[in-house]
């Protein structure tokens, strides 16, 4: 009877869309439902009614550090990107002693977790730290006067050494993808490597570069530790970083929760970009 | 005008000799073709004189100039490759126009001559379209005349048509064969296709572990191959050893170990020396009638086995057991024989080559 009446209104529903049950029952626990209820409360004051009162405060308070986020993602986004892209081309082009060492390497910081990266940075950029004492051993700088990089220098050296090699590891593997007889008939067309590389590999990596670039994008808006631990409460500082002082010290809850949906505006346009990559691939 | 000399080449990899002492001619607007097995090394051959591969020795010259140190952008060759290898984010009047740009020729001229090109392929119609958005065929005119848009001094196919359908093989065959005529340039084509080399070569040549084999014109190589690589290679050759026994002047008489003694044309072989005969099915006569048997001579004819017999369209293809030999051979759909039935055959001593082991 049923499904009669499902074929009538020409809708099937075949038994084994069950078996994608477990996978969305996990995306709505652990994804939708902390951030629609994120989202909402956002827009409650702590009188608890509808109102933009977090938004206007985050907004008061806050708009250095959405623009120092936002700032300081789209800079260590390129900057991982272009180095990635430029290892990897160099990778691809070349087979020599120096890259195949260089290819073993380049892996080892993608398995050490943010907080051990902080904690070296912590003392590698500290103001005696290795980086000071080896630049005041090349009397480039006065150990008296050491550079102060606990700010947006130190937190790109931190962001970029940890997540360059994550974004070759994707660019990398999409260059491999791409058949010696493309860049042979590139060459023996006349192309020298700029060329090559500006207008035939990059060109054909576009998908994956691209996906690699949205995801480390996502990633540095998301990330607390290395901010924290790099900048703490100096201003400016991350919106991860507010977020948690706003709960670690004043219990606020809709400021953070407005301050989280700021973070999500930051990477909405790169998220629907990746959904669009992936459903074009999928096809 | 450009011709092409590889003089003595040699390409190892560690103690494997992937082109060994390799001596080549090519003249001006002549299209030659390397034939052979996987592994003979024609496609290394083929990446050497493109630029691809260094030489482990030897030169390689185009118009007597040495290019052998010469990187492969600034060779002066065009390459067209067993993939087609057209960039897929560029529409078809972008990938002829590349290699035009890289020599930074202006606009109109670019335009001009891609225009040309793609009329010389019959793709006119189709240069704002992607790669993606073509035939098999299709993509291997346009990477054709990729190649040829850049007019290069000589142009180097790899294997073609070896992702195409057979029909369209065998269309694209007679499509590169005119497209090589009206463009007049020197190519050197590779392929482990015989038909595809007989059908577009000028000179064919036959490579074998590195070394050339023979070459020559097509029937030339067909008719008088030099050794049993070179007959096996060319056509469905069957094989049947023995001993040189006879000269009967024109004809040398060959002694098989199960006591048949068949004549043929034997060059450079000497009595007692130990050879092989090569048979070919179009070579071997089905004797249908007693009338016609008296006629032929009397070498030659043997009582023969049907083993299996395929129907294969224009002919019928049998596998026919002489003696302890296999042998193939190939009749008229309308004499069709059974399997089992015991059949006279004559094997013309003028078509079979007798060859040192």
């Amino acid at each position: 009877m049923f499904a009669a009446a499902r074929k009538r209104r020409g809708f099937i529903f075949p038994p084994y869309v069950l078996l994608l049950f477990p996978a969305v029952l996990f995306m709505l626990l652990i994804y939708a439902y902390p951030f629609i209820s994120s989202v909402i409360r956002s827009f409650i004051n702590k009188k608890g009614a509808l109102s933009f009162d977090n938004y206007i405060k985050s907004w008061n308070l806050y708009l250095k550090d959405i623009l120092f986020t936002f700032s300081i993602t789209i800079f260590n986004t390129l900057a991982s990107g272009t180095i990635a892209v430029l290892l990897s081309v160099y990778f691809r082009l070349h087979d020599s002693v120096i890259s195949r060492f260089l290819i073993n390497l380049y892996r080892l910081p993608i398995f050490i977790p943010f907080v051990v990266v902080a904690q070296m940075m912590n003392g590698f950029l500290a103001p005696h730290g290795l980086l000071n004492i080896a630049l005041a051993q090349l009397r480039l700088i006065d150990l008296n006067n050491p550079l102060q990089l606990f700010n947006f220098i130190g937190l790109s050296f931190g962001f970029i050494w940890k997540l360059a090699p994550f974004t070759i590891l994707i660019i990398y593997g999409g260059f491999q993808m791409i058949d010696n007889s493309y860049i042979e008939a590139a060459r023996s067309s006349g192309a020298r490597r700029l060329n090559l590389i500006i207008r035939i590999l990059i060109p054909m990596n576009k998908p994956s570069i691209m996906v690699a670039l949205v995801l480390i994008y996502s990633q540095i808006v998301g990330t607390f530790t290395l901010p924290y631990m790099l900048i703490g409460g100096k201003i400016p500082t991350t919106i991860t970083v507010d977020i948690a002082h706003r709960v670690n010290y004043f219990m606020d809850f809709g400021v953070a929760n407005a301050l989280g949906v700021f973070s999500y505006i930051l990477v909405f346009v790169t998220a629907i970009y990746y959904l669009k990559t992936k459903v074009r691939e999928v096809k | 005008m450009s011709n092409l000399k590889l003089i003595s080449i040699q390409k190892n990899y560690g103690k494997v000799k992937a082109i060994d002492n390799l001596n080549l001619e090519v003249q001006d607007g002549e299209l030659v073709t390397l034939l052979g097995p996987s592994g003979c090394g024609k496609t290394t051959t083929l990446r050497t004189i493109s630029g691809f591969l260094a030489p482990s020795s030897g030169e390689i010259y185009i118009n007597d100039r040495r290019i052998t140190d010469i990187p492969p952008e600034r060779r002066g060759i065009g390459l067209v490759f067993q993939n087609y290898a057209l960039w897929p984010h560029m529409t078809v009047f972008q990938n002829l126009a590349f290699g035009l740009q890289m020599r930074k020729l202006p606009k109109d001229e670019i335009k001009r001559r891609v225009k040309q090109r793609l009329e010389t392929v019959r793709l006119e119609e189709y240069e704002n379209r992607y790669p993606r958005e073509l035939s098999g065929g299709q993509q291997q005119r346009v990477a054709l005349a990729r190649a040829l848009v850049l007019e290069p001094d000589i142009l180097l196919l790899d294997e073609p048509l070896s992702n195409l359908d057979a029909l369209l093989r065998e269309k694209m065959r007679f499509e590169i064969a005119r497209i090589h005529k009206e463009s007049g340039v020197t190519t050197v084509y590779v392929t482990h296709d015989q038909t595809e080399a007989m059908v577009i070569s000028d000179r064919i040549i036959i490579l074998n572990k590195g070394r050339i084999m023979q070459q020559g014109k097509p029937e030339d190589i067909y008719e008088n191959p030099a050794n049993k690589f070179v007959a096996s290679f060319m056509g469905n050759t069957s094989f049947i050893n023995g001993t040189v026994v006879d000269f009967n002047g024109k004809y040398t008489g060959v002694k098989t170990g199960d006591g048949l003694t068949i004549y043929g044309i034997g060059r450079k072989v000497e009595k007692g020396e130990n050879v092989v005969i090569a048979v070919r099915p179009e070579d071997v006569q089905f004797i249908l009638s007693p009338g016609i048997r008296r006629e032929m001579k009397s070498n030659n004819l043997f009582s023969a086995k049907i083993e299996r017999e395929s129907y294969i369209g224009e002919v019928v293809d049998y596998q026919l057991k002489l003696k302890s030999w296999s042998i193939r051979a190939k009749s008229a759909v309308s004499n069709k024989m059974t399997e089992g039935e015991i059949v006279k055959i004559y094997l013309d001593p003028d078509k079979m080559p007798i060859l040192s082991e």
